[in-house]
Parts: C-alpha cells; sequence; structure tokens
C-alpha cells in the first residue's frame, strides 16, 4: 500500500501547500492502486486516467501561483448516477450503459471548479436500488475488509474505494441509506445531509422525495469540507435550499458538554447484532465522559419506516423510470412492430430485476383502488414520523443509533430474498423519511469487519452530527483503521 | 393481500414493461412477501393526518425567465438509439384512420 493513498483531504492538502508532494504524483498514486485492486474490489465502473492526470497537471500549477483551495488536487470518485459531462453515467444499468451526458451535476461541477480531480465513476446497484452493490449490472463489488463480503449500497463503490485507497473521497447517493450503510459497512465516514442542503441537479432521479448527495470520507474533518463545497441553493434545483452561507469545519471541535444524546430504544432492539449494539453503547459513553447529556429515549413509530419508505420509494421509482422509453437514450430492440412494443422491450431488456420489482410494487401501490391503502397512507405515516423526530429534538440535540444492524454479509446471501435485503435499511430509513441529516461513523469491528454507528440531528443542523462526530474520531482509532489488501 | 399472475402481467401492461415468465413466477411470491410487511401501517391511526410535504422546501419555486444557453441539436440526439438528418427515429405512434 502506497502512504500517499493513505492520506485524508486534509493531510493531502497540508502536503501539497508545503510542496511536498504534488497533485501528479497524488493523482498517479491512486490510478497505481487501481490498477492493482481493481480485479479483486471492482469499485469503479470506469476509470478516467487521462482526465485525472490532466487535472492533476492544472491542480500543480495553481499551487505554484497560490491559487489553490482545498480541494485542488484531491482525487476523488463519483458515483455513476451522478451527470459528469462527456464521460459515461451508466448508473449500475444495462439501460444506460452508453449513456453520456451532455452536461456536469451542479455537485460534480462545484468540486471541479475547486481543482479536485475525477479519478472515474463508482460502482452502484442499478439506479441505487440496493444495500449490497449485487444489483449493478456490470458487477458486484467487494468489500475490502473481506472480499466474500458485500460493500453495503447502493454506494457500495464509493465506501470500497475510500476504504481500500482506490479514492481519497466519494460522493454517493443515499435515498434510504445509501451513503450511511455501505459508509457503516466498508469503516469510513458517509453524511447524508438534509434534504435540500446539496443541489440534485444531474443526479439521476430514484426517488425524488428522499434522494440526497452525500460525501464518503476518511474521516469527520474531510466530510465538513466536501460539505462546504457542495451545499447550497442552486438554480437549477427548485427543492435546493437557500440556507445561510456556513463553514461546517467551523463546528469540527470537541465542546460537547452538555450536549443532550438521545439513544433510541427501537434502535437497539432485536434484529441488531449483539456486537453492533454493543459498539454503539461503548460510544455512548464515551460520549458522556465527554461531558454530553447521553439517556435512552423512545421513537415509537420507527417500526413503520420500512413500510412507509417501500411504499413511497418504489411509487416515485415508478413515476421517475416511466422517463426510460429508448426514444432519447436507452437500450433498444432491433426492428421492433410498433413503438409500444419497443417501449416495452426498452424497458424489458434494459432493467435489472430488483428495478423491474420495484416498479412493479410502485405501479401497484399507485394503481386504482390502492392509492389511498397504500401510497397516501405511506404519506400520512410520513407526516407522523417527521412530527415524532420534531418532538423529540426539542429535547435531544442529537441521537445515537447503529446504522446497520449487521457487519457486512456474505455476497449472495441475500440476492433471492428481498425482504431480508430491505431490512439492512432497517436503521437508516427514518431520517430519509424525515428529511433530517444523518452521520455514519466508523466505532468498533466484530470479525475483522467494521461497525458503524449513527447520529442523527433535526434539520439543517448538520454542525452539530459533524462536532459528535469530530470529538469521536479525536478519542478513538477506528475511522483510521486500513484493511489489508 | 394475494398477488397473483394476473395480477403482474396486468401491471406489465400498465407500465408497458415486458418480464419474463421466469420474472413473471420469482414476483408473484416476493411482492406478496413485501406486500405483507406493508400490512402494518393499517395499524397507525391517520384520519385527521395531513399527508407529508417537505417543510423547508420553496414552494412554487420560481426563476426569471430569461434567455440563457440550452442543449444543442448535436447534444439533444447525443444519446438517441436511432437517428437520421437531426431527427429521433422511432416507429409510428399516431395511426392514420
Amino acid at each position: 500500500m502506497n502512504i500517499l493513498t493513505d492520506l485524508t483531504i486534509h493531510e493531502a492538502h497540508k502536503l501539497l501547500k508545503e510542496r511536498k508532494i504534488s497533485s501528479v504524483e497524488l493523482t498517479d498514486a491512486f490510478l497505481e492502486n487501481i490498477d492493482h485492486l481493481e480485479s479483486k474490489i471492482h469499485a469503479f465502473i470506469s476509470v478516467t486516467p487521462e482526465i485525472a492526470r490532466s487535472a492533476a497537471i492544472k491542480a500543480d500549477k495553481k499551487y505554484q501561483e497560490n491559487s489553490a483551495s482545498t480541494l485542488t488536487g484531491i482525487p476523488m470518485q463519483i458515483k455513476d448516477v451522478i451527470s459528469s459531462k462527456g464521460i459515461k453515467t451508466t448508473c449500475g444499468s444495462n439501460m444506460l450503459k452508453d449513456y453520456i451526458p451532455t452536461y456536469d451535476a451542479t455537485v460534480l461541477s462545484r468540486l471541479l471548479d475547486e481543482g479536485a480531480i475525477l479519478l472515474g465513476k463508482g460502482n452502484m446497484d442499478e439506479f441505487a436500488m440496493g444495500s449490497s452493490t449485487e444489483n449493478s449490472f456490470f458487477y458486484p463489488t467487494a468489500n475490502p475488509w473481506n472480499l466474500n463480503r458485500v460493500p453495503g449500497g447502493s454506494s457500495g463503490g464509493g465506501a470500497a474505494a475510500v476504504a481500500s485507497g482506490e479514492s481519497i473521497f466519494a460522493l454517493g447517493s443515499d435515498t434510504g441509506g445509501s451513503v450511511r450503510q455501505p459508509a457503516a459497512l466498508c469503516g469510513i465516514t458517509g453524511l447524508k445531509p438534509t434534504y435540500g442542503l446539496v443541489s440534485r441537479f444531474g443526479l439521476i432521479a430514484f426517488a425524488s422525495s428522499l434522494d440526497q448527495i452525500g460525501p464518503m470520507t476518511r474521516d469527520v474533518e474531510d466530510c465538513a469540507i466536501i460539505l462546504n463545497a457542495i451545499y447550497g441553493k442552486d438554480i437549477n434545483d427548485s427543492t435546493s435550499l437557500n440556507v445561510t452561507p456556513a463553514d461546517y469545519t467551523q463546528s469540527l471541535d470537541e465542546n460537547i458538554k452538555g450536549l443532550r444524546i438521545g439513544l433510541p430504544k427501537e434502535y437497539f432492539a432485536e434484529g441488531i447484532q449483539t456486537e453492533v449494539r454493543e459498539s454503539v453503547l461503548k460510544a455512548a459513553e464515551l460520549f458522556k465522559q465527554a461531558g454530553a447529556i447521553v439517556e435512552e429515549c423512545s421513537l415509537p413509530l420507527t417500526k413503520y419506516s420500512l413500510a412507509v419508505y417501500y411504499v413511497l420509494a418504489p411509487s416515485e421509482a415508478s413515476a421517475n423510470l416511466a422517463r426510460y422509453d429508448g426514444v432519447r437514450y436507452g437500450v433498444t430492440p432491433t426492428n421492433p412492430k410498433n413503438a409500444w412494443e419497443s417501449i416495452e422491450s426498452t424497458r424489458g431488456m434494459g432493467f435489472g430485476k430488483e428495478v423491474k420489482r420495484r416498479i412493479m410494487l410502485g405501479t401497484y401501490a399507485l394503481s386504482s383502488g390502492y392509492y389511498d391503502a397504500y401510497y397516501v397512507k405511506a404519506l400520512k405515516v410520513r407526516s407522523l414520523i417527521r412530527e415524532e423526530f420534531t418532538n423529540v429534538f426539542k429535547k435531544y440535540d442529537a441521537l445515537l443509533t447503529p446504522t446497520s444492524p449487521t457487519v457486512a454479509f456474505p455476497i449472495g446471501l441475500k440476492t433471492h430474498d428481498p425482504v431480508a435485503m430491505y431490512m439492512n435499511d432497517a436503521c437508516t430509513l427514518a431520517a430519509s423519511i424525515a428529511g433530517i441529516p444523518a452521520l455514519s461513523i466508523p466505532c468498533g469491528f466484530h470479525d475483522g469487519l467494521p461497525i458503524g454507528m449513527q447520529i442523527i440531528t433535526t434539520y439543517l443542523q448538520e454542525s452539530t452530527a459533524l462536532k459528535l462526530g469530530y470529538t469521536y474520531q479525536k478519542m478513538t482509532d477506528w475511522h483510521i483503521q486500513r484493511p489489508q489488501l | 393481500m394475494p398477488i397473483d399472475r394476473e395480477t403482474i402481467i396486468h401491471l406489465t401492461q400498465i407500465y408497458r414493461m415486458n418480464i419474463t415468465e421466469e420474472e413473471i413466477e420469482e414476483f408473484s411470491y416476493q411482492l406478496e412477501d413485501i406486500l405483507k410487511q406493508f400490512e402494518i401501517l393499517q395499524e397507525v391511526q391517520t384520519a385527521s393526518i395531513e399527508a407529508f410535504i417537505h417543510e423547508p422546501i420553496e414552494l412554487n419555486a420560481l426563476r426569471s425567465d430569461s434567455v440563457g444557453v440550452s442543449l444543442n441539436q448535436e447534444e439533444v440526439l447525443l444519446n438517441a438509439p436511432a437517428k437520421h438528418s437531426n431527427h429521433i427515429v422511432f416507429p409510428q405512434i399516431i395511426e392514420y384512420t
């Protein structure tokens, strides 16, 4: 393992600024690692070495001219659901295997403007539907801590790349836990920001009331640096929030004395692996020792999150994915008899099983006779879940929970049992449903596999989650462990 | 709530999506399992509850109607599976009577 590929963003930036390394050296170190590891990990769908090297030369010039920012010359991987101009953006799907966007997503253009270096596009579950990256049309990604285990999903490529030293950081997307759960399973830091804090322009839509882009990094400080670069109003995304300008790195101090942390008992109940539960409870003790007030609380509606999510997300997906008709993009049959046959074949050929399953589910929930019983009912329960969070945050500054009920499971174990697969999201869904921020950070190991914990805060209180995560990482070294590859 | 073969076929017809015989078989079992998980929602009293909307989102977010740069014809056609003379080729949709 090359030492350069172990660096965090803030460490690499310091070395670049002091001219102890160049961006070309740093970029080449990551490209070499990708060459060396990709046949085992499969974290990337496409790698862009020429683009990366050319950007690294420009980044080095910026350092020479003293016009570099924190992200100048820093290599990154972007999930393949985020549009990149002139570079294939497949969404992990046969449908878009040759699709080349004609514009950059806002998050990508903001990072490129800062001088970040694009190494390539991250593997993912098809259309971000999955919790293991096994639903990628191309190949499953392996967990760098144990190559026979899943990395989580749907942003499994990003989590595996950051954990294995194939990228310093990645951008993922999180609809029901797709940044946080793979971050937990691969031992990295991942943030789902408040719904609307980060622009979704150029993010290929899955479930529009839930989708959010978030950073996947090696520590909380890097997470704050990336959030600084990507948050804020975007004229091209009407759901993006017009928030007061903030510097999230300013919240990174260890002053957590008096902060009130709730441990919702529903997140520590049956179904949570014993070692996961114990690791999170040990972390709660550390917070207490650091001066926080920690006590048990209750969110009784948590048990409805899974049902609410799996009604709403497939319903929205079935509407969003109706755009794939094979007219402007997508795979198409040869010599269809008529327009309908062309559209039906395009979808039949282009979508994988999980996508079809969710389209069927969403179509069912939205169909005549079931709309009120499923879709409207789920929206109403969603209101109640949101209200329950609002009430609990009157008493607590943050909630601490496991991120995933278990550590990484074997590849292939749950592919034929969708309900068992959906249960992996049990701890992450509620924050997505309510639209509130949640940070996952490493908090232990079991059988050589990382355990993650989740810090949930109320609307736009990313700073509190980052402060707590930063403090925890100052007290522990789980986040600096690296897999032996 | 059982989900039978006819329902699966009906759903694919209204969505306009082909699925294989194997998928019909597999989905009818799996969708039934998944729908069972949804029954739990009926426990929750929601008679007086409004359906969820994201509160912080600015409703009716509008921008000024100003001229800007848009995609050119080449860019619009870049990913079209079939094209001819700057047009997209697709089977006839409207039938003449």
